[in-house]
């Protein structure tokens, strides 16, 4: 007996059509593969779609890859994660499931403050199935608390518990902050414990517990999923809990990642343009971060460097951490622009020396140059009035009449 | 600003409604095309007028219509202010008309620029606002026309960034920037125009150096000139002293020639005055014989004047006498004729003429006879007077040749008389001639005396004349060389004066040439502080609003975005030029590519952002209180709309005016006017 464990999919997730298609693709060759190598039943801890209600055509594509497995007739097991889960039951994995594609696991009793979980049996396996959803922010934790584990302990047979958490003991050291419970949450004595949620490759033999495995995503989920993952896979695991990874490698990832720091906007295209290679067919991830000695981000030009990257497969760019000196060393002003404008003036003043200037005078004529020099030409003016218009103004200001008519 | 009230009259789908704003959240609610963004726009219409493109007169005057106009009441700090503006139809065009303005009471009519002046006036909004044909300020704070949503989020980046620089009033650091490179390059052209007036400073010190030694020079050659310059003046002076004693000399000679002319003549008059007397003296002697002669001849007779007059007087006395006798023989012949006359007239007289008596005949005999014998007495008188006229006129006669005799004789003895007074002369005056003639004598012996001394002291001075003429000559060359010198030392001072004059205009020159170096050293100064400072320092602050602008723009705008989704797939920022950067999966997508939820979602965040930033920088605003949303839900899910309600609690705004179709909103707001549109007539129908 051998079985397949899957967890976040996340079908639909990504808006880029090529990735959704990919991701779809790799379900599809993930079922391909189960099937031939003739698995049992296939699991999946939750998140199967991006959403509880993803778009018609996705459920369309979903559906006629489990209409295979059903054709085989091995059966899908799955609990909702923390985005196809639906509090109101309103999720596309109902219909899945009243089409006899999949089924939802999650048998909830609820007994006066607790709950128990009821075990689904498979029937060509006779391997007994249990799990609980995720839910949005690790709400599913209070499930647990009031989740009576006794049923679940002491139940006999080959067992198999389908969750959607992190597990805190286990979490990768760049995901501390997500949420997790800690593992003694789980009910005890399982085989195997067919995690999701959290997407790294994992697994551990437990005291008390058994076989804890994640086997990340089927396809990459996010920009840094496919800097760090480059592909997804899932677990073909044997009833002696033998593992054995697949990955799902359908197009290759080549990331490159510039550093901007003391770069201006200039030399950093000029550096992106000319290390940017080897990416035809391949999925690219650029990123680009960094504090720019000069100009914008936007100054760096971009439509530029993707047109160069036309012949990949397709092109995620991330500029987030993208900034500038210009705007790092200004420490951010507080108050209104008048007052913002006071205290710059206040601050910068007595740097050149002209005659007869003091503070005073100086402070004085900014804000007056302030204001005549924002002078605008008016709609039906002519260039060399308006000039004369603003050049005696700013005489006044300057004090210089005498000079001038001299 | 809370709303009030607004009045339409005949605006699109409206004739005459009016619509009361309670000062809470509301909703205008009715079905698409019911009339609820006409209010938005009649609201819009009443503060700022017509604009285009937005905003026509031709889209708000009811189609039919010749006039329509829109009232609306609001309220800004205390003050209550009502404002009505008016459009009307002439021939194809709609304009706005005149309307009017009334602030707590007071009313005062305007035209549509001066309304809006007086709404940015009382808005706070900045001035420079009313030239422009947006109000920007209310778009993006108060109300954000759909479409102007959409263009600002959609249109080129440039036109996006200018716009906002424009709400934030940043574009002005650009305009100062732009302005001052105006006036850097008048200053410029100001400077060149001032360098070319100092360009030949240097030619002209130097000029003022050599001139200065000019002076120097000329006062030299001047200070040797003085000295001969006095030697001649003393000299001439000595001279002409010299010439005053000859010329004394020859006065004394003349003088003296003089008298012995005067001697000469003296001499010869005597001369001629004793032959004179010469003459004379024989001439006298021969009158005096012929006088004595004379004298002799002469009968020396004389008649008495009393004899004369005797004689005189018995002639009148015989002339009165005749006269006498000449009066009575008149008198007589008159009185003779009288009786003539009364004789023959009695012969005819019949009546008394005096008394008309009848005159008698014997009265004319008696008369007659009495005449007669006057007559003949008279007659007899006259013979005796004439006998005796005849008398005296012979004796007359005679005494008038007796007295003729005695004048002659009384003549002839006259002539006597003279004569021997003449004589006496003659001999009188011959002793005086005779006498006089020893004086002359004696005369001409002291001139002849003179004569001899005169001569022998004019001779004394026989050398003067030359001397007199050599002195002359003396002068006369001193003289020429003092005006020789002094010509040169004229010279020399004209000279001297001309060039301290040109010195003086040339000192004048440089000087006005420094004060133009130091105007020039000074308009450096201004440009390098302008260019270096002022410039630098209005990027600086323009990066600074900027910045605080972004800062605060973003931090807002991820706010709003994630009240009003509330997914963790997507988050936003903004760019450095304020394009939202939506980002899904960890990389950048499009806007485009977003759903039409999240592209409306996207939208209000980027609003309300706006709005919350724009009343946060520029405080002095009154609008803050208000604010209208139009159709804010477009492609909202149900969940999504519910996020509204949070979208209105989260807001801090007095008012709220919401437009949308949705029902579902209804439940958000404290007030719902439902509007309703029947027969192409737009009502209030709750």
């Amino acid at each position: 007996m051998k079985f397949a464990h899957l967890a976040d999919c996340h079908i639909g997730g990504w808006r880029e059509e090529k990735l959704k298609e990919l991701g779809i693709e790799s379900f599809r060759n993930t079922i391909d593969i189960c099937i031939k190598e003739n698995v049992g039943f296939v699991i999946i801890s939750g998140d199967l779609f991006n959403t509880s209600l993803p778009s018609i055509e996705t459920l369309k594509e979903v559906a006629s890859i489990l209409e295979k497995l059903r054709s085989k007739d091995i059966a899908v097991y799955l609990v909702p994660g923390s985005h196809d889960f639906s509090a109101s039951g309103k999720t596309m994995l109902d219909v899945l499931e009243k089409a006899g594609l999949c089924k939802n696991i999650v048998n909830i009793e609820e007994i006066d403050d607790k709950i128990k979980l009821k075990f689904i049996t498979d029937d060509k396996t006779n391997v007994k199935l249990a799990g609980l959803f995720g839910k949005k922010g690790g709400l599913e934790k209070s499930y647990y608390e009031i989740l009576d584990k006794k049923n679940l302990e002491e139940e006999s047979g080959f067992k198999i518990f389908l969750f959607h958490t992190g597990l805190t003991e286990f979490m990768p050291k760049n995901m501390e902050e997500v949420d997790s419970q800690p593992v003694s949450l789980l009910p005890k004595n399982f085989d195997y414990y067919a995690g999701g949620h959290i997407h790294y490759i994992f697994d551990k033999k437990e005291d008390d517990y058994g076989l804890i495995a994640f086997p990340g995503p089927l396809f990459p989920n996010n920009f840094k999923e496919l800097e760090e993952l480059k592909n997804g896979g899932f677990y073909i695991v044997n009833d002696k809990l033998e593992m054995n990874y697949i990955p799902i490698k359908l197009k290759e990832v080549i990331s490159f990642k510039f550093n901007a720091d003391d770069k201006t906007p200039d030399e950093l295209e000029k550096e992106i343009i000319s290390s940017i290679k080897d990416f035809e067919d391949k999925i690219v991830t650029l990123r680009v971060e960094g504090v720019l000695k000069s100009g914008k981000p936007n100054d760096v030009n971009f439509k530029e460097i993707l047109s160069r990257l036309e012949n990949s497969f397709v092109v995620l760019k991330n500029t987030n951490k993208l900034t500038t000196k210009e705007f790092e060393e200004l420490e951010v002003e507080t108050g209104n622009i008048e007052e913002i404008e006071d205290k710059i003036i206040k601050s910068h003043l007595s740097q050149i020396k002209v005659k007869d200037f003091t503070e005073d005078k100086e402070e004085k004529l900014v804000h007056d140059l302030l204001e005549q020099f924002g002078l605008e030409k008016d709609e039906n003016e002519k260039n060399a009035d308006f000039e004369d218009r603003l050049t005696d103004s700013i005489i006044k200001s300057l004090n210089i009449k005498e000079i001038w008519e001299k | 600003m809370i709303l009030n009230k607004i009045r339409l009259e005949n605006i699109r789908s409206y004739l005459n409604e009016e619509i009361n704003f309670p000062s809470s959240s509301i909703l205008l609610s009715g079905d698409i095309g019911s009339g609820k963004s006409t209010i938005l726009q009649a609201i819009d219409f009443a503060l700022f007028g017509i604009r285009r493109p937005g905003l026509l007169g031709a889209t708000l005057l009811r189609n039919g219509k010749n006039n329509g106009s829109v009232e609306l009441h609001f309220e800004v700090d205390d003050k209550k202010i009502i404002i009505k503006r008016t459009l009307k139809r002439i021939a194809d065009t709609v304009t706005q008309d005149s309307g009017f303005i009334m602030i707590n009471d007071i009313k005062k009519e305007g035209t549509a620029l001066e309304l809006k002046e007086s709404i940015l006036k009382l808005l706070s909004y900045p001035k420079e606002l009313l030239t422009k044909t947006k109000s920007l300020i209310y778009t993006y704070t108060v109300y954000t026309p759909q479409e102007e949503m959409k263009a600002i989020l959609l249109g080129d980046r440039d036109s996006r960034i200018d716009t906002l620089r424009k709400v934030f009033g940043i574009d002005k650091y650009k305009r100062i920037k732009e302005n001052t490179k105006i006036i850097v390059t008048k200053i410029k052209e100001k400077k060149k125009e001032l360098t070319g007036k100092i360009s030949d400073l240097e030619d002209k010190r130097k000029e003022k150096q050599e001139r200065e030694l000019k002076i120097k020079e000329l006062t030299s050659s001047i200070d040797l000139i003085l000295p001969p310059i006095e030697k001649y003046k003393k000299q001439i002076l000595a001279e002409k002293e010299s010439i005053g004693k000859i010329e004394e000399e020859i006065s004394k000679l003349n003088q003296l020639k003089k008298e012995y002319e005067v001697n000469k003549l003296k001499l010869k008059y005597n001369d001629e005055q004793l032959q004179k007397n010469n003459n004379e003296l024989i001439e006298a002697d021969n009158k005096i014989k012929t006088l004595e002669l004379e004298l002799k001849e002469r009968n020396g007779i004389k008649i008495s004047e009393k004899d004369i007059e005797n004689k005189e007087n018995q002639i009148n006395l015989t002339e009165d006498n005749l006269k006498l006798i000449l009066a009575k023989i008149s008198e007589f012949k008159t009185k003779k004729s009288s009786s003539e006359n009364i004789k023959s007239s009695l012969a005819n007289l019949e009546t008394c003429p005096t008394c008309k008596q009848k005159v008698t005949q014997e009265y004319k005999y008696k008369i007659v006879a009495e005449e007669s014998n006057k007559i003949q007495g008279f007659s007899n008188e006259i013979s005796t007077l004439i006998r005796n006229q005849e008398e005296n006129e012979r004796r007359l006669g005679n005494l008038k040749s007796e007295l003729n005799k005695l004048r002659d004789l009384q003549n002839s003895y006259k002539v006597f008389l003279m004569k021997s007074d003449l004589l006496e002369e003659k001999n009188n005056s011959k002793k005086s001639v005779l006498e006089n003639k020893a004086k002359i004598k004696q005369e001409i012996n002291i001139s002849n005396t003179n004569k001899d001394t005169l001569l022998e002291n004019i001779k004394k001075y026989e050398n003067i004349e030359e001397d007199y003429k050599k002195s002359k000559l003396e002068l006369e060359e001193l003289q020429e060389k003092l005006k020789d010198v002094e010509i040169k030392k004229t010279s020399l001072d004209k000279e001297k004066e001309d060039t301290e004059e040109i010195l003086d205009k040339l000192q004048k020159e440089i000087e006005i040439k420094l004060s133009i170096k130091e105007d020039l050293n000074y308009l450096d100064q201004l440009q390098h502080w302008l260019e270096e400072f002022f410039v630098k320092l209005m990027s600086l602050i323009e990066k600074q609003i900027l910045l605080r602008v972004h800062m605060d723009f973003d931090t807002l705008f991820q706010k709003w975005f994630n009240i009003i989704m509330d997914v963790e797939i997507l988050n936003v920022k903004l760019d450095d030029e304020f394009t939202p950067v939506i980002i899904q999966n960890g990389h950048e997508i499009d806007y485009l590519s977003l759903s039409g939820g999240e592209k409306t979602s996207i939208a209000l965040a980027y609003r309300l952002a706006l709005n919350q930033v724009i009343n946060n920088l520029i405080t002095t605003i009154k609008t803050k209180d208000l604010l209208i949303l139009d159709e804010p839900t477009d492609g909202f899910s149900s969940e999504q709309l519910d996020r509204i309600k949070l979208v209105l609690d989260e807001l801090n705004s007095k008012q709220i005016i919401i437009v949308s179709h949705e029902n579902k909103v209804e439940s958000f707001v404290n007030e719902v006017i439902k509007l309703n549109k029947k027969e192409h007539v737009s009502q209030v129908t709750q």
